[in-house]
């Protein structure tokens, strides 16, 4: 076993209090997707009931009913459906689930019990989503349906493109509109449309319910502001060793992206070691005195933070968490 | 190919072809017995890291991954589909806006797939046997393509690297080599084959 991927879910746990209580009195839906941003869905789930989270946001159903299968059973979302997603399982699960069309609702209302549902308005984003022209028709028919005990209409909610504080709040403005014609025609359910840049930077964005992914993995909310000043710590750290005289066991098919030949440093023994290349399996670093089988700290503890490594390459720290294929994924509680 | 790998999941393959791999090995003058330890290890998302340095070089060589005609490609479906007016903008940033009314695809692969983010923009999907280009930030699990005034049902197969567009030439947008992209994809991809 030579590379380790250490997760202190103690951190996460932390992060996520103190999310908590910076939000109240808007609630905190904890994303835990792929793999719970390649921390691990099931240990990263637990940790969120233990911190006291009541929302689950896992993507798509699979997602869901892994969690259950694991004993995990929480409220959760899921928002990414294909016409193949099996919706009663989904349902019977009490999985919760997004509607953005007339189509979906129509699934989701034919599947077996009564399917708790998340109304999806497209603020702009262009993803998923109804756009604003057939809202008023896709609300109408959703709380039709909730009329005839098909489905419960439990909230409305959107996601923001973060192209600038102006965009975004006209995103936002949409979404009060949407909300109002949501009213009119009998919905009395709650809304969610911020994630975590916003859920720190716009409190008009919180509304009764935020959704935050990896800023509870100690990812900076706010470029150009260090993850600290929100009160958030990484609980990640990858570790591996010296295998020969300038070579260390993580490669790029380690998910240690080759593009950090010669910009990133790894750690042995608190002394800092240029990473000249990065092959594979291995990569080679600068020479110097240290001892075959040394640990190797690559990011994360001593060494240098995933947001900065993630920079040196121009990319975000979910592309690096998500990719990394560790050898072993060790946990502290 | 229009069976499911995994019914009632979203589709998320990456799809190995026996008959390439078959063509590219006997070029080789091997044996697909010779090679079943690679081919077990394309098999499990882990399974590069158990290979050595030269395994490694013959795995490139047998899913022909620097070549025009890859062995390999990754494979997803159609979430959504709609209309938008000329000017959207798309996805994170508004990096990308539409130059005309178009119909926008939604497509439910992203960079936590293994699909590189910086390839932004740059993607290519082919629908149907009709190629169309991609728009706006690559998201961690979702893409979009701007498939003008094509349209498609929601469920759709979408290949996003194979014969219209090569790991290689993905490689090449995404300052990759072809060879990491494929160590990239992640476990919940499906590991399918097809004849």
């Amino acid at each position: 076993m030579t590379v380790v991927k250490k997760v202190d879910l103690a951190v996460y746990r932390e992060n996520l209090k103190h999310i908590m209580q910076t939000m109240a009195p808007a609630r905190v839906m904890a994303v835990i997707k792929a793999d719970a941003y390649g921390h691990g869905l099931v240990e990263v789930a637990t940790a969120a009931v233990e911190a006291g989270i009541d929302m689950l946001g896992v993507l798509d159903i699979e997602t869901g009913l892994a969690l259950r299968k694991a004993g995990v059973r929480s409220p959760s979302f899921a928002w990414l459906h294909s016409p193949q997603s099996n919706f009663n399982s989904a349902v019977k699960a009490e999985i919760e689930l997004s509607v953005s069309s007339l189509a979906e609702l129509k699934a989701v209302a034919s599947a077996l019990g009564t399917a708790k549902v998340h109304l999806k308005i497209d603020t702009g984003l262009s993803r998923n989503g109804c756009r604003v022209e057939n809202w008023s028709e896709l609300v109408k028919a959703a709380i039709e349906l909730q009329r005839q005990g098909e489905i419960s209409v439990v909230a409305i909610w959107s996601h923001l493109a973060g192209a600038s504080k102006e965009h975004d709040l006209e995103a936002i403005a949409l979404f009060e509109n949407a909300y109002q014609v949501a009213l009119t025609h009998g919905f009395s359910g709650y809304r969610h449309i911020a994630a975590s840049p916003t859920s720190f930077s716009l409190p008009e964005s919180r509304f009764e319910m935020v959704r935050i992914g990896v800023s509870a993995f100690g990812t900076s909310p706010v470029s150009q502001i260090p993850a600290e000043e929100f009160g958030l710590q990484s609980p990640m750290a990858v570790e591996t060793e010296v295998t020969a005289e300038g070579i260390i066991a993580v490669g790029f098919l380690h998910g240690f992206f080759s593009q950090l030949s010669n910009k990133t440093e790894v750690v042995i023994d608190g002394v800092g070691y240029r990473v000249l290349e990065v092959g594979p399996l291995a990569s080679r670093i600068e020479t110097g005195d240290y001892a075959i089988g040394s640990t190797v700290e690559v990011f994360g503890g001593n060494a240098i933070s995933a947001e900065i490594l993630c920079e040196l390459v121009n990319t975000v720290t979910d592309e690096l968490f998500t990719g990394l294929k560790a050898d072993s994924v060790t946990y502290a509680n | 190919m229009s069976s499911r790998a995994n019914p009632g999941k979203l589709r998320r393959e990456l799809r190995f072809d026996r008959t390439i791999v078959n063509q590219n090995l006997s070029s080789l003058g091997l044996e697909f017995d010779k090679v079943k330890p690679l081919i077990s290890a394309m098999n499990e998302p882990n399974g590069l890291l158990d290979l050595h340095g030269t395994e490694l070089l013959l795995l490139e060589k047998v899913l022909g991954l620097r070549t025009e005609k890859p062995a390999v490609s990754l494979v997803g479906e159609l979430v959504s589909v709609k209309q938008v007016p000329q000017g959207t903008g798309v996805s994170y940033g508004y990096l990308s806006r539409t130059s005309n009314q178009s119909n926008l695809a939604l497509v439910a692969l992203g960079f936590s797939d293994g699909l590189p983010r910086s390839a932004t923009n740059l993607l290519r999907a082919e629908i149907a046997g009709r190629v169309f280009g991609g728009i706006g930030r690559i998201a961690m699990d979702q893409s979009v393509f701007d498939i003008g005034d094509a349209q498609f049902e929601v469920g759709s197969e979408v290949t996003l690297f194979g014969a219209h567009y090569s790991l290689e030439a993905l490689a090449k947008d995404s300052g990759f080599t072809p060879l990491e992209i494929l160590g990239r994809i992640t476990a919940r991809v499906t590991r399918t084959w097809v004849e």
